[in-house]
């Protein structure tokens, strides 16, 4: 669909910019906008918008450059400090995700040997004594288990 | 022990973070650039998104990201181009984070609604209350053309659309603007009988 917009509304629209009134325009011009409606309506339009815009920018309270510079330089000191912080939290994941595997690859190497050790408990019914290996097995785990709780606590603590 | 060398690496870089300031540009320009500029920005925040309160919040803002570009532009008119470029995307990404919240069923207490919005802006004209009525595309390629003098590209470039449909884009909200004005009813959505 074409729209009815005039041609000549770019040059209306410079010649009020350039701070000319109507009429003050160039007389072809201004017998153009006596006669055209649409010319006349982005006049108006203008003449709207430029008294609404001074009138809110004399009311506006802006606040003062030095505040709007402190907040800039504290939020640029913050991103630099975000950056430089990053390879450290790479690292520390890094190395908790590395833990992790280990005691997973540990425990799939182990498995036969605990499979075989739960065997050998079930074979011993009603017996009470441990046999050396298995008591390794508990030391081992709880030696696994402070090793990951301690993790998680160092974990905590580096997040705070 | 690793715990006391990471929490000693960690405060050295925040020292060293501290000691950095890779902003666009110096104190005394931006001032100036400032003084030039705030108002006016604040003039199209506040008409567009129709909240004065909004308009503060994201003016400093807008400041905020312009001093964090690695790459300001270096001529004046190219600066405040490029502050309302960003100052629509954020308005922008505020109505999306207001979508999402309302769609999310969470109540925004601190947002008006336009209507409440416009009556806070001290207005002898009833610009304000029209505008209110047009869709935020319309408030910015209005404002930007007629109260800045923004070109066609200068708008297309701000707002993020091509140089060819800002022209009649520009026309159509400017015939709507002036039936909402002079009085008529201006339907903008089909109802249902």
């Amino acid at each position: 669909m074409k729209l009815p917009s005039c041609e000549n509304e770019a040059r209306v629209l410079q010649a009020l910019e350039s701070g000319l009134k109507a009429e003050a325009m160039e007389a072809p011009l201004r017998l153009h906008v006596a006669g055209c409606p649409s010319c006349a309506e982005l006049i108006s339009v203008y003449e709207l918008f430029q008294h609404d815009s001074a009138e809110l920018c004399a009311t506006a309270r802006v606040p003062e450059a030095g505040r709007v510079w402190w907040r800039a330089t504290m939020a640029a000191r913050r991103a630099t400090a975000e950056r430089a912080l990053r390879p450290i939290l790479i690292a520390e994941k890094t190395a908790l995700a590395v833990s992790a595997g280990a005691l997973i690859a540990l425990l799939i190497f182990a498995a036969p040997w605990i499979a075989e050790q739960v065997s050998h408990t079930s074979a011993l019914k009603g017996a009470f004594v441990l046999s050396l290996p298995l008591s390794s097995l508990v030391v081992a785990s709880f030696s696994g288990f402070i090793l990951v709780l301690a993790g998680a606590i160092y974990t905590l603590w580096a997040e705070k | 022990m690793l715990a006391r060398a990471v929490a000693h690496a960690r405060s050295e870089t925040l020292r060293a973070g501290s000691e950095v300031q890779s902003l666009a540009m110096d104190e005394e320009s931006f001032r100036i650039l400032y003084e030039r500029t705030a108002r006016s920005l604040w003039a199209y925040l506040a008409r567009v998104s129709g909240s004065p309160t909004l308009a503060d919040d994201l003016l400093q803002e807008c400041y905020c990201r312009f001093l964090s570009l690695a790459d300001p532009p270096q001529e004046d008119a190219h600066r405040k181009n490029y502050l309302f470029r960003i100052a629509t995307n954020l308005l922008r990404d505020h109505w999306r984070a207001e979508k999402r919240h309302t769609s999310a069923g969470i109540e925004i207490a601190d947002v008006p609604s336009d209507d409440d919005a416009v009556a806070n802006i001290p207005l002898r004209s009833d610009l304000g209350r029209a505008l209110a009525q047009l869709n935020p595309r319309e408030r910015q390629m209005l404002w930007l053309a007629y109260a800045e003098g923004a070109s066609h590209r200068e708008i297309a470039k701000i707002s993020g659309m091509k140089e060819n449909s800002v022209r009649p884009l520009l026309f159509r909200a400017r015939k709507k603007l002036m039936a909402i004005l002079a009085g008529k009813s201006f339907v903008t959505r089909k109802t249902v009988p």
